[in-house]
């Protein structure tokens, strides 16, 4: 019982914990563009996220070591800094977005300036990774950003027309009024969001501190390909929300309260409310998972004392790295800059940065030495092949044409 | 062949890259800086803004969204028509329709923030909600006419 408690726990924090303001900001726009034109991506996204997640989980589980540690052994310092440098800048951009999320939440309850509560939701995280215990902070903030699931609810009482969507959704090409290198960027975007890197470091260096062995590789295996096309379910539901009320008012996307509207639409104060808390606890959750992975990379890759399961003096470099790191992205919102741009930076940057980081674990899944018999099968190889192509079509795509559109402008 | 054709047949090609990328960014400057895509990015972000606030306020008045939502939707919205204004008086003309264009939409832009900040103040206490649909409705009229094909060419 206990544990058919834990597997489902997992899962519903998985499912929680997919969506982040990457997902939220980059759905919604993409809703309002393209109507849910992009869908597939997310499902490709999705499928990819699954495969490198669960076996990111599998390395960490076999090996008993984070994958981060194993690439910089495995490949040495030159490249284990070269996906150190883009995996930590791409973090700390992407922390910096959540952060501002969290402020943005935030400011939908209350509407005070976000410049004001960004101090705030920085000392928040900071003092619940300093204080909480590793699974108290997943699964709370995971279980509480399951209320994102009014996305969904809501999508049904718009009651839209379904063949519409499903047309939408099916539709080959672009829409006749957006550019065809708009539409790909935009496709890019929702693949860097969905295929976000601190998500695999999480998951592996969570393995190592809820101290997964190979008894825990059913458990983790069901809880990625469970929680996570859900998870995916609700991005959809999102960009569905915005493409039955937003898109047909012309209205697109540039700011979260534009992304609530829907939901208020469809149910009013009550849905509104549930969208806010899981929106503030989609982004405060993964502003820890990026505030965690930070620290992780950092001190796995110098070889510092790291973790959640020892006392803070015991890493000390692990948790000043996080301290810095936070205040690092108050800074950066300090000037001004508008969260959601940051955000949409964040999305396709991650992209670029997406062969960097999925490689290395690809090539560690494969080797005896640290997996034993558990390396890759046929099957999984094949499927990790083919997505590191797409990686690296997108990360070569990502920048031309982040120039070529104006940033999807 | 000789020493220094080999090493000039090394540099065409990096003088191609050279005489590509300039193209390339001379293009891409000469766009951002066309007054045409200017005004029509302007009209977009300003219709935007309109429709937002329209859908904030109709929300607001049926008592579907808290005060604190609305209110930062509006203040959003203001932002984008603020935003664009901002950018299209700084948009330098290239002819005396360019110079018309830009005066019909910065006073097309000026109706809007007019409009939200009418939204805003009536959340804030000042004068009724009921009076702001014309207004939004007079801004995206004009906003509309602008966008009309033509409207900014």
């Amino acid at each position: 019982m206990k544990r058919l408690f834990s597997v489902a726990l997992g899962i519903l924090t998985a499912i929680g914990g997919f969506v982040d303001i990457g997902d939220l900001v980059t759905n919604a726009v993409v809703g309002s563009r393209f109507g849910l034109g992009l869908a597939w991506v997310v499902l490709v996204g999705v499928v990819g996220i699954c495969v490198f997640a669960q076996m990111s989980g599998r390395v960490a589980a076999v090996s008993g070591r984070a994958t981060f540690e194993i690439i910089r052994e495995r490949l040495g310092p030159r490249a284990g800094l070269a996906n150190l440098g883009a995996s930590f800048l791409i973090n700390l951009l992407t922390l910096t977005a959540e952060i501002g999320g969290v402020a943005l939440a935030l400011q939908l309850a209350t509407s005070v300036d976000p410049l004001l509560w960004m101090p705030v939701a920085a000392f928040g995280v900071w003092i619940a990774v300093w204080r909480a215990r590793f699974r108290l902070l997943e699964n709370v903030t995971g279980l509480l950003g399951l209320t994102l699931i009014v996305f969904a609810v809501a999508l049904f009482m718009l009651a839209p027309d379904w063949n519409a969507l499903a047309g939408q959704a099916l539709q080959r090409g672009t829409p006749q009024d957006e550019p065809v290198a708009t539409y790909w960027f935009f496709a890019v975007a929702l693949f860097g969001a969905a295929m976000t890197p601190y998500e695999v470091f999480f998951f592996s260096s969570g393995a190592i501190e809820e101290r997964w062995t190979e008894k825990d590789l059913a458990t983790s295996r069901l809880n990625v390909l469970v929680g996570f096309p859900l998870g995916g379910l609700l991005s959809i539901a999102i960009a569905g929300c915005a493409a039955v009320v937003l898109l047909p008012a012309s209205i697109d996307v540039t700011s979260l309260s534009q992304v609530v509207l829907p939901v208020a639409d469809a149910g009013g104060k009550v849905a509104l409310a549930f969208a806010i808390v899981g929106i503030l606890a989609a982004t405060f959750g993964a502003a820890l998972e990026t505030t965690l992975s930070s620290g992780y990379t950092l001190a796995q890759y110098f070889g510092w004392s790291w973790g959640k399961f020892r006392r803070p003096a015991k890493a000390a470099r692990f948790h000043l790295s996080m301290i810095i790191c936070l205040f690092v992205a108050v800074a950066i919102l300090a000037t001004g800059v508008d969260p959601i741009v940051v955000t949409e930076f964040s999305v396709v940057f991650s992209a670029v940065a997406l062969p960097l980081t999925y490689l290395p674990i690809l090539i560690i899944a494969n080797d005896r030495e640290y997996m034993g018999d558990r390396v890759n099968g046929r099957g999984m190889n094949a499927i990790g092949t083919v997505y590191l192509v797409i990686i690296l079509i997108a990360a070569i795509a990502a920048i031309p044409l982040l120039i070529i559109t104006g940033g999807g402008a | 062949m000789s020493r220094s054709r080999r090493a000039s047949a090394r540099e065409r090609p990096h003088a191609a890259v050279i005489v590509v990328t300039f193209a390339v960014a001379a293009s891409l400057l000469t766009a951002c800086t066309n007054p045409g895509a200017e005004f029509d990015r302007a009209v977009e972000q300003g219709s935007t803004a309109v429709e937002t606030a329209r859908l904030a306020v109709a929300l607001e008045r049926d008592g579907r969204t808290f005060a604190s939502t609305t209110t930062t939707a509006l203040e959003d919205a203001r932002r984008e028509l603020v935003d664009a204004a901002s950018a299209v008086a700084e948009t330098d003309a290239e002819s005396p329709s360019d110079a018309a264009l830009r005066a019909d939409l910065l006073d097309a832009l000026a109706l809007g923030v007019t409009a939200v900040n009418e939204a805003l103040d009536a959340m804030a206490g000042i004068g009724t909600l009921d009076a702001v649909e014309p207004a939004l409705d007079e801004a995206e009229e004009a906003l509309d006419a602008l966008g009309a094909p033509g409207g900014t060419r």
